[in-house]
This record gives C-alpha cells, structure tokens and sequence, in this order.
C-alpha cells in the first residue's frame, strides 16, 4: 500500500528523515511515534505528495508519490487550514469541488455527530471546534489513505474524546490505512495495529502492538518511555 | 474538471472579497479627497486627473491581489493538498483577480463619466485628442493587458522564491536570489528589445491603428507641445504574440515549479 524505500529528506543542511524504508499495509491503523522534530510530519508529507524526497522512493499505492496523491490520501495537518471568512458550510463546498470521493451527506452527518452547524463562522470557532472540523473534513472523504498528523494537539480532553469517537465510527477499517503522527497517544493506543519509532529522522523501527504488549508486558506509553529515553 | 474550476474561482473570489472591498474603498477614498481639492482649490482638472491616475493604478490591480491571494495560501496547507493540477489553481487565482479587476474599472470608468458630467469644463479633457469616450476605453483595455502581463510575471517569482526555500544554501538567500534574477532578466530583456534583429523580427506583421489615445497635447506658454504625436501607431502582431508565448510560458513555468518545487 505504501512503502518508504531508502528515503531521505533534507531541509538545508538539517536532516529531516535518513534512509528510511518500511512497508504499510492496506485496513491497518499505525501510530507514527517520536518526539517533536523526529520526522513524524515529514513522514506524512511525503506520503501526501506535498515534499518530495532528497533520495529514495515514497510509494503510495504503485505510484511514486507527488501532488497528485491527494487524490488517494486524506491528510489532516496540524495547522490552522481554513480561511478565516469562511463558513463551515463555505469549507464543505469547497471541499466537495475538489475531491471527487467527498459526500457532502457524510460530512452532514458528521457535523451533527460532532455538534457543529452549518452556519458559522470558522472564524468565531474554539480551537476545538477547528479541530473536529478538520476531522470531520478528514472523514467525509472515502480515500483509502488517512493520514493524521497531530490530530490532538492543544486540543482539551472532550475534543480528544469527540476525535476518537469520530475515528471509530466514521473510519472504514478495511480499505482505509490510518496513520496517526502523535507523541500523545493515550486516547489512540486502543486503536492501532501497529506503531513506528522515529528519533531525529532515524527509523528506530515498526512493532506491533499486541506484541509489545503479550510479549514485552508492555503499554505503548511504557514501550515509548523506554525506546526515546535511549 | 469544470466544477474543481468552480470551486476554485468561488473559493478564491470569497477569500478575497475584503480585499476587493479594500480596493473599492482606496478608488472612493482617492475620488473623494480629489473632491476636496477640487473645491478646496475650484480647479476641476484636479478631479479629472485623480480619475485618470485612479485608471492608471489598475495597472498594479491584478498583480497585488493575486500576490495578496498567493500569501493567504502560503500560511495554510490547504491550497497544495489537492489533486487538481497547479494549472487550475493558477488559472483560478488570475480568474478570481481578472473579475474583482473589471468590477473595479468599471466602477472607476463609472466615477469618471460622474465626474466628467459633474466638472464638464475642466481644460484636462481637452489635452486628449480625438472622443473621450473611445479613447478611455482602449485606454482601460490597454491597462488590462499589461496588468495581465505584470499578474503572470508575479506568479512566476512567487513560485519562483517558494521553490528555493527548501533548496540548501539558496533557501537562506532568496531574496538576493530573487533580485538577481530580475536585475539579469530586466538586463536580458533591455538588450533583446533594444537588438537589431528583435526590431526586424518585430517589424513583421505591422498594422497601423489609430491611436489619438495615446496622444495628449501638453499646452505650454501659448506654445502647445504633445506626448505621443502619431495619429496613427504601429501595432506589431508577432511583438504581440511574442508578449502572448512570454505568458504562457510564464505560466506553465510558475505551474510546473508549484508542482514540482514548491514544498509546503
């Protein structure tokens, strides 16, 4: 589904990622774990097409990935992606225009689970409520990669809540491969399947999460404690 | 691909609107204190060339809004995450500029039949020769071309600098990149226009046109002098469509760099 076949990327001089490679596969949720500056989002913005690698290879479904990605990837970055005299209603229409596997019925029904109406503002919204609306964004469209980078951040523990209840209702776990970019992974550790280790751009490895947890005794919170502290 | 088009232009056109709004507000504000003038001095040329350069500085319209436009898109992730081509977002930020450019001068155009009907004696109409009317018009509609021209040139450096900021050692130094580059272009540009054999390539397909509105007699001590005498200009086709290839190829240029340079 997604391979990462010896890919480097290089911001200036400073390493962003260091001949990584790793296979994703199609109906699994995976975190994508490593402290702030490990490459977690440079990760995902290869995967999405929106930066190309210095060296090496990103394939997303049998193709080389680039801009055009966007059309088989769901990417919900951290940052504030709305215009600001927008209404949410404004943000679904355009939303429905550019990509062909949006429903606006989805999105509807997704905007009634997470309370939000139609009508207001983006503006007048409480970080939290941008943070569901992106999900819900996210979630409207049916293509078979969803990546979440930071879906949390800043984010108080009701909205956490809405988010994963949202993930869990709304995320076709047969076709759609979910990455989550995290370093706050209490609310997502029942959901993954499989977690990767990043440290400064290094690749520490991928694991399973019922191994860790069968095999080493341990939680993912444990498992990280221990892996970033070495 | 209509309907991505669609999208595009709306979304872009209600981005923009307080900028229009902004734009509107500047014409108003600058017809206004010519007002002002006008009264505090009871010189009516003074409103009727607060018209004129009102006209003139729509020259800059369409590239400041669409620099303006572009800058919004650069603070969020949104604008690259999609899987139309650079083209059509490109294509879309110039329609968006192009309409919000011809409500503006038509609203100007409006103004300045307001203001020509309200100071109908002012001597500043009589500097240009041949109908006021029709020499208005092929004055707005030579503004529009060059502001075009100018539009496609700011997309270019725009993805031009956007797509050095990953690139290691020129990231840091953009700007002095950017100004080289248009220190040596204009340079290129002086030396390849001022050639003899541009003059020649150019002096094929030459129609002659009337071109009164170019001409305004400047009246000096009873000694009358003028800018731009010829009744008549000669119109080069192949300079022109030489202007129309430099366009596109700017414009697939800025696309191909978006698509493939620009990292977000």
């Amino acid at each position: 589904m997604i391979d990462f076949r010896s890919v480097s990327k290089k911001y200036g001089r400073h390493n962003g990622l260091s001949n990584i490679s790793f296979s994703l596969e199609q109906g699994k949720i995976y975190g994508l774990l490593g402290p702030n500056g490990s490459g977690k989002s440079t990760a995902l913005k290869l995967i999405a097409g929106l930066v190309s690698p210095t060296s090496g290879q990103v394939i997303v479904k049998g193709k080389e990935a680039n801009r055009k990605a966007a059309a088989d990837v769901i990417y919900l970055t951290e940052v504030d992606i709305f215009y600001p005299s927008f209404k949410i209603k404004d943000m679904i229409d355009y939303y429905d225009s550019q990509f062909q596997d949006f429903s606006v019925i989805k999105a509807r029904e997704l905007l009634d689970f997470m309370n939000l109406e139609e009508d207001r503002k983006i503006k007048n919204l409480s970080k939290g409520n941008r943070g569901r609306l992106k999900l819900v964004l996210a979630l409207s469209r049916q293509a078979s990669v969803l990546l979440l980078d930071e879906p949390f951040s800043g984010l108080d523990p009701m909205v956490r809540d809405s988010i994963v209840k949202g993930l869990l209702s709304y995320i076709d776990f047969e076709k759609q491969t979910v990455i989550i970019a995290t370093h706050e992974i209490d609310e997502i550790e029942p959901l993954l399947d499989d977690v990767i280790a990043l440290s400064d751009g290094e690749f520490l490895g991928m694991f399973n999460v019922e191994e860790l947890r069968e095999k080493e005794g341990l939680s993912i919170i444990e498992w990280m404690r221990r892996t970033f502290k070495e | 691909m209509i309907q991505a088009y669609k999208g595009l232009l709306t979304k872009d056109i209600k981005v923009m609107k307080n900028y229009y709004f902004l734009g509107m507000g500047l014409i108003l504000l600058a017809v206004v204190g010519g007002g002002l003038l006008t009264k505090y001095f009871k010189e009516p040329n003074i409103m009727a060339a607060v018209m004129l350069m009102v006209l003139f500085a729509h020259i800059m319209y369409i590239p400041l809004f669409i620099l303006a436009s572009l800058n919004i898109e650069a603070k969020t992730q949104t604008w690259l995450h999609n899987p139309n081509s650079a083209a059509l977002l490109l294509l879309s930020k110039l329609g968006s500029a192009l309409v919000a450019y011809l409500f503006s001068i038509c609203f100007t155009l409006l103004l300045a039949a307001a203001v020509y009907f309200l100071y109908p004696s002012a001597e500043f109409y009589t500097l240009i020769q041949g109908s006021l009317l029709t020499n208005t018009l092929y004055m707005s509609i030579a503004i529009t071309f060059v502001t075009i021209y100018f539009a496609v040139w700011i997309l270019f450096y725009w993805s031009f600098f956007h797509s050095l900021k990953n690139v290691s050692v020129a990231g840091a130094l953009r700007w002095p990149i950017l100004i080289l580059f248009w220190i040596i272009q204009t340079i290129a540009g002086n030396y390849i226009t001022s050639s003899k054999w541009f003059e020649k390539i150019i002096s094929i397909g030459v129609i002659e046109a009337d071109a009164k509105w170019l001409s305004i007699d400047l009246e000096v001590n009873q000694s009358s002098a003028s800018i731009g005498m010829n009744p008549t200009v000669e119109i080069s086709l192949v300079h022109g469509l030489i202007y129309t290839l430099l366009v596109i190829f700017l414009f697939y240029l800025s696309a191909w760099l978006i698509e493939k340079k620009v990292e977000v």
